[in-house]
């Protein structure tokens, strides 16, 4: 997602200490790991958003077990829009785009209904069809 | 070779496979929702993807510290009668959340994925820098050769598609019908790029555009298996070169300093005799 090591190290850390200082703690593992994908997904969106206002360049991308091609494409094009979403949509846009997660799961993990996720993934598809130029 | 056009990035995937918040619950022997464990069992793709979190798991477990900090931030909750979890000590081993939390590893699979990326992107990024598999044109003769380049100057690097799995060309290895190839370009200070292939038929431009983003071309080219070898020509100026200026470069560089050319050459493994289309 964030493409460089020391980030996603300063992510992690910032999520577990956020982690250490909430009420999910205690919770059961799925709670647990829900929380932490969204908390690490915010903090991500924000280092993602406060670099592309320093850099007009796309993160570097990485490979991944799903379709590495198409994931390859979808984190440029989601770097590239970076700015152009609210922090709302592209946290929407990589939790289901990038991880790969279901309305369902999105719901679960933004702790928001479904009928609310499916309305801001209807919202980021006209963004990015917008936004996105089809490639060549 | 055929152009192979890449699907809309991010376009829903036409199978629907476990998303990595699943896989990390089933690593961590999280009960997943119905269907779900079905289907990381009996998908290919799904369950290798959670025995590789698990490997990961394994190969992290014996290095799995506590760090400084979270041992400091533990004795400031104890002393504030903290926002940590009631009963929360220093000590690790107490039985408390920070040893749930340990024992259940979900430090390793959100970190490690995260790293995995960036490690993974870093890597690949590293291999355009410092091993560049290039051929120097020395006349009509072409040998590989590696070289370290200096930062800031153009390079090219091949990323290969094989199956499921991605990885960076390493100059030598010979690539297979059915792979798929695309190309990353550190370009410096030139703006446009243009990919030829040249086979018995002559010169063909597979690519010609703008640089945009992190230098990766969003075209990939599929890999047939005719001849012993794919020879790719990137060329990268700093104006827009017509078909013909591009042709004329890869034929015969000219070595000026407004364009940059590299041919690569990338070995293929001998195809079957007589065949036609074969796989590898």
């Amino acid at each position: 997602m964030l493409g460089d090591t020391h980030e996603a190290e300063d992510v992690a850390q910032d999520t577990f200490i956020r982690l250490w200082r909430s009420a999910v703690a205690g919770s059961d593992a799925r709670q647990v790991s829900a929380w932490i994908y969204r908390t690490a997904t915010r903090l991500a969106v924000d280092h993602l958003r406060a670099r592309r206002r320093h850099s007009p360049e796309a993160p570097p991308d990485g490979v991944d077990h799903q379709s590495p091609e198409s994931l390859i494409l979808a984190r440029r094009a989601l770097g590239r829009v970076a700015l152009e979403l609210s922090s709302e949509e592209l946290e929407v846009a990589i939790l289901s785009r990038l991880d790969g997660l279901t309305q369902r799961e999105l719901a679960e993990v933004l702790d928001k209904s479904e009928r609310t996720v499916r309305r801001i993934l209807a919202r980021v598809d006209d963004r990015l069809d917008e936004l996105i130029e089809v490639a060549p | 070779m055929k152009r192979w056009i890449m699907d809309r990035a991010g376009s829903a995937a036409k199978e629907r496979h476990a998303s990595f918040l699943e896989l990390d619950r089933a690593a961590l022997g999280i009960e997943l929702e119905h269907g779900v464990t079905e289907h990381v069992k009996a998908c290919a793709r799904c369950h290798a993807a959670r025995e590789a979190i698990e490997e990961r798991q394994r190969a992290h477990r014996g290095e799995m510290r506590v760090p400084e900090w979270v041992m400091v931030l533990a004795g400031a909750n104890a002393e504030q009668g903290g926002a940590g979890p009631k009963g929360d000590t220093r000590s690790v081993d107490a039985g408390g959340w920070l040893a749930r939390l340990r024992s259940a590893q979900l430090g390793a699979p959100i970190g490690v994925r995260l790293g995995a990326v960036a490690l993974g992107a870093a890597a690949l990024a590293g291999s355009w820098l410092v091993l560049r598999a290039a051929v120097e044109r020395d006349g009509s003769d072409a040998r590989t050769s590696y070289y370290v380049g200096a930062k800031g100057a153009p390079g090219v690097g091949v990323y290969v598609k094989r199956g499921a799995h991605v990885f960076a060309w390493n100059g030598t290895e010979a690539i297979r019908a059915g792979d798929l190839l695309r190309l990353g370009v550190a370009a410096g200070n030139y703006r446009f790029i243009a990919v030829c292939s040249r086979s018995r038929e002559g010169l063909i431009t597979l690519y010609r555009g703008e640089l945009r983003g992190n230098g990766e071309l969003p075209v990939a080219w599929a890999v047939d298996d005719a001849g012993d070898a794919e020879r790719l020509i990137v060329v990268l100026s700093e104006r827009p070169l017509s078909d013909h200026e591009v042709r004329a470069e890869a034929a015969a560089p000219r070595g000026s300093s407004a364009v940059w050319s590299r041919e690569l050459v990338l070995p293929k493994h001998a195809a079957r005799s007589g065949s036609a289309g074969a796989a590898p």
